[in-house]
């Protein structure tokens, strides 16, 4: 059985234990370590922003010659589509006024 | 009172002389940066060690330390001295690896599991640690008393290294943990009721050499 006075006593020297600590030291290399460590991320950043702005450079090119080719597509239906309308207008309008004869103000220029 | 005025005369010039210092390394200037690290290596290490109880642990948030220092030196306020700032940082970036450490603990089950197909983890166990700079005949007792200092809360711990360890003043202590003088007290004491409650029960159970 442990007396309650021999585990005080312990307790006390267990607290104390870290009295006088020596404070423990980095090695000499220590700066050199860490400035590499900064070179090497500079550098990593450095090459990393160089390939997102080459990236970024690249999609826009692409972007760019996209745009240009569907504009150019989209225009040229576009025209191809108006002439069609315009003709189904006229057939339309012709119906619709009952425009049959339409040499009639040729026709009336000559009388 | 001509003392007075001499301390305060020598305070306002180390403040100068800081600001002119902290001027050069928001410069970027490689010479102040070495000169920094130089001055605060040793009591950075000692702080991540003391916390993390891991040499290669406390070299890596070291370093960590003096990068986050040299990127965000804009940031410093300067309401409070550089090394009470660089202590500040030495402590947050120990405790946020240890939290993430506890993280990784609880996701247990997914290790063991991923255990089966990789290597082991050769990680050292914390609780076998021995500071470097504990007495031999004080090596076993220390051991013990880091393992209890364990348990604590995380503001009693950091109180209690702080003080214990480090050997800062009650003053550095709340300076670093942005408490009031009062609070730090009652950390520490509260720490010390604690760490002995703990340790009786530990020595009622296991055998005393």
């Amino acid at each position: 059985m442990k007396s309650q006075n021999n585990i005080d006593r312990e307790v006390d020297k267990t607290m104390n234990a870290l009295d006088g600590l020596a404070p423990s030291k980095t090695d000499p290399f220590f700066y050199s370590r860490l400035s590499a460590k900064l070179e090497n991320r500079d550098q990593t950043e450095h090459e990393e922003s160089f390939s997102f702005g080459f990236a970024f450079s690249m999609a826009a090119v692409i972007l760019f010659l996209s745009l240009n080719v569907a504009s150019f597509t989209f225009y040229d239906n576009m025209f191809v589509q108006d002439d069609v309308q315009q003709e189904e207008f006229i057939d339309e309008m012709a119906y619709e006024y009952q425009v049959f004869n339409l040499s009639y103000y040729e026709n009336f220029e000559e009388d | 009172m001509h003392l007075n005025k001499g301390t305060a005369i020598h305070i306002k010039a180390k403040q100068i002389e800081e600001s002119g210092f902290i001027e050069q390394l928001e410069e970027r200037d490689k010479g102040a940066f070495k000169q920094l690290v130089n001055e605060h290596k040793d009591r950075v290490y000692n702080t991540c060690l003391g916390f993390l109880r891991n040499p290669h642990d406390a070299e890596d948030v070291s370093q960590e330390v003096f990068i986050q220092v040299f990127d965000s030196i804009g940031d410093f306020r300067e309401d409070a001295s550089l090394s009470t700032w660089i202590y500040r940082i030495a402590v947050t970036k120990s405790l946020e690896l240890i939290r993430y450490r506890k993280r990784k603990k609880r996701a247990g089950f997914f290790e063991a599991l991923s255990s089966l197909f990789n290597e082991p983890d050769n990680e050292p166990d914390p609780s076998e640690f021995m500071h470097p700079g504990v007495e031999l005949e004080n090596k076993e007792r220390a051991q013990i008393l880091f393992r209890e200092i364990e348990k604590l809360t995380e503001k009693q711990r950091v109180a209690f290294t702080l003080q214990k360890v480090e050997g800062l003043s009650y003053q550095e202590v709340a300076d670093v943990m942005e408490l009031s003088i009062p609070a730090v007290e009652s950390l520490i004491y509260r720490a010390k009721e604690n760490l002995k409650k703990q340790l009786f029960s530990y020595y009622q159970q296991n055998e005393i050499n």
